[in-house]
């Protein structure tokens, strides 16, 4: 197993002290230093390429390193971003991760036209795919639909069964997407959430309508929040991982927020849905132990998403993969 | 009753305030122990400005779909601050990217009749307006681009006005509409549909007195951004480089009242002398402690500035 860690962990759409300095190039240098310092190698990148939808343009005008355009800007250009990384210690990118929502958002901020939807995902995802070359990485992680609620809003038009066809749609692109990456060296590999149209078991028929050079990358915690044993999928699928991303999460959803249209940010009773890797509930220990038994040679991608202190979170994970996660019995 | 009101924009509290209302203490402070949890909603944030004395508040361009998906209506979202203190969301801020070119134009007024409309049904007055792209692979403009965006910008301040408010030219010094043709760029546009905010950190950076631009333009001059600086007009390459406002080190370019340079006294003696009345906003983008630049910004307020004029 190879380990990396996601910049995910830095939550950047929320408020608090020096929360503005997360948008400074300063604070990633200092960030990708912190990541090394705590004995990771490598990170997944998250990738948004879009700059219509507000908080996406003051992303893209500073210097998180969030798109092409970003890392041209700041950082000269992808190789010299990898360069950079790699003298601060972390040799590898693990992957880049997209996700559909921001095509939709992208489209919400501007004229509403939700036709272009399913042309907007495919040019986000090749955009990834040729940064992903251009950095000499492999992976391109696809969050392959929004939230649920959203999807329903701008897409069902009060018809019955519209799941179907825009799944089809879905899955066409990411075929596509899937043989022109394949040109580049790049492979394509789908990501679960709980509030997902392909929560739970939609994702295994979703992915029999697939290429089988598409992967999965299950994300242990958004198993857990919809009620699915991520040791289970993992034996389930252990044929068909690309990456795995370990992260915790305490999270009960009771009222259903998976169905709204803004699920990670619920509105009614518990509100935290991830929290520091180690303090949740995930059962990251046996899960380790089902892809080390496997003698699985993939990523492991860590995460402590909405942590409120972001290098303690690092030493966090680190001392918890050592100590608790990775440990032998 | 005074004559100034003050209101402040809610940019410096981070990209965006993630709850509404932050339901359980526990889930946020059990395992952390730090101050976080204090800065994670709408309903503590308006309630410290209402401590500090701000009444009014603005609000960014970001907040139209968040307001919406997360309170329902601007209306409401107006009634939620209400409730807390906040006589009136006063306005917004809004950006015209792109105006230099006319075949933006489209585009740019229906996003700014989004905001327009958002704006009045939050109950404000002014709408504070970016006038067209960064510098940053936009700027120079020629004199046909300067055109095209002030062009652009009555057609937003007409609309703006037939809604009753009021559109103001909001310069940034990493704005394409830059210290070179600033002057230029106001005179190009109609004072019935185009007024100007005096925001006096940016136009210090840009190399502006603030106080002798409101000697000038006092006419034009709806409405006020104060926020402090110790940086007065900045090279060229800093200011127009990418990103410029979000320095690479994360070294601040504005400060709370007080705390730079801006010669905040002696532009309260020409509020005085021409008896400027409504609402005046404080913003403070970049402070590591919005909290702290919150409290101290009214003090300083209070000490320094209501013995000249309130």
């Amino acid at each position: 197993m190879k380990i990396a860690c996601s910049l995910e962990t830095v939550e950047l759409k929320s408020s608090g002290p020096s929360k503005l300095r997360l948008l400074s190039k300063g604070y990633w240098i200092e960030f990708f230093q912190w990541v090394a310092a705590a004995g990771f190698t490598a990170v997944e990148l998250p990738y948004n390429p879009f700059n219509n939808d507000p908080l996406a343009f003051e992303i893209g005008r500073c210097g998180v390193p969030i798109s092409l355009a970003a890392v041209n800007v700041k950082y000269g250009s992808p190789k010299e971003f990898r360069r950079k990384l790699a003298d601060f210690g972390l040799a590898d990118v693990s992957g880049v991760h997209v996700q559909a929502v921001d095509a939709l958002a992208e489209i919400l901020a501007t004229d509403g036209d939700t036709a272009r939807y399913f042309g907007l995902l495919e040019s986000m995802g090749r955009e990834a795919v040729g940064f992903l070359a251009d950095l000499g990485s492999t992976d391109l992680v696809v969050s392959p639909t929004p939230p649920m609620g959203l999807v329903e809003r701008c897409f069902a038009g009060g018809r019955e069964g519209w799941e179907t066809g825009f799944l089809d749609l879905t899955a066409a692109v990411l075929n596509k997407l899937a043989r022109e990456a394949k040109a580049k060296g790049v492979r394509i590999s789908v990501r679960n959430e709980f509030w997902s149209l392909l929560r739970g078991t939609a994702l295994d028929a979703f992915l029999a309508r697939l290429d089988k050079e598409i992967l999965y990358s299950p994300d242990l915690s958004h198993l857990q929040i919809a009620g699915d044993d991520p040791v289970t999928v993992l034996k389930a699928h252990q044929g068909r991982l690309a990456s795995v991303r370990f992260n915790d999460t305490f999270f009960q959803d009771v009222v259903g927020n998976y169905r709204t249209s803004h699920p990670e940010i619920p509105i009614q009773g518990a509100q935290r849905v991830f929290c520091d890797l180690g303090d949740g509930k995930v059962d990251l220990r046996g899960a380790w132990r089902v892809l080390a038994d496997a003698k699985f040679d993939g990523w492991v991608v860590f995460d402590s998403r909405m942590t409120l202190d972001v290098p303690r979170a690092l030493l966090r994970m680190r001392w918890r993969i050592d100590h608790a996660i990775a440990a032998k019995a | 009753m005074g004559n100034l009101k003050y209101s402040y924009m809610t940019n410096m509290w981070g990209l965006m305030v993630r709850y509404p209302v932050a339901n359980q203490w526990g889930e946020w402070y059990e395992g952390d122990f730090g101050n976080s949890v204090y800065y994670l909603d709408w309903d503590r944030i308006l309630r410290y400005h209402v401590g500090a004395g701000f009444k009014g508040i603005e609000l960014m361009f970001h907040m139209l779909p968040y307001v919406n998906e997360y309170f329902g209506s601007p209306k409401a979202f107006a009634e939620f601050a209400k409730e807390r203190g906040i006589e009136q969301v006063t306005g917004t801020f809004s950006l015209a990217l792109g105006s230099e070119d006319k075949a933006n134009h489209p585009a740019v007024l229906a996003f700014n009749q989004k905001m327009i409309d958002f704006t009045a049904e939050l109950g404000g007055e002014n709408i504070n307006i970016m006038p067209a792209s960064g510098y940053f692979g936009h700027g120079p403009l020629s004199k046909e681009q300067l055109r095209n965006a002030a062009d652009c910008f009555n057609e937003i301040g007409r609309r703006a006005l037939d809604k009753g408010l009021v559109a103001c030219i909001h310069s940034e010094f990493w704005c394409a509409v830059n210290k070179y043709d600033l002057e230029r760029f106001i005179e190009m546009t109609d004072p019935k549909y185009a007024s100007f905010v005096l925001d006096t950190a940016q136009v210090s950076i840009m190399g502006f007195d603030p106080v002798a631009m409101y000697e000038k333009y006092h006419e034009r001059i709806k409405y006020f951004h104060l926020k402090d600086t110790n940086i007065f007009d900045a090279p060229d390459e800093k200011r127009c480089a990418a990103g410029a406002e979000f320095n690479d080190e994360g070294d601040r370019w504005f400060w709370e009242l007080g705390g730079g340079t801006v010669d905040f006294p002696g532009l309260w003696k020409l509020l005085k002398k021409y008896q400027h009345k409504g609402w005046v906003a404080v913003e403070t983008d970049g402070t590591p402690d919005p909290l702290a630049t919150l409290v101290l910004s009214k003090a300083y307020i209070d000490t320094k500035l209501a013995p000249i004029y309130s």
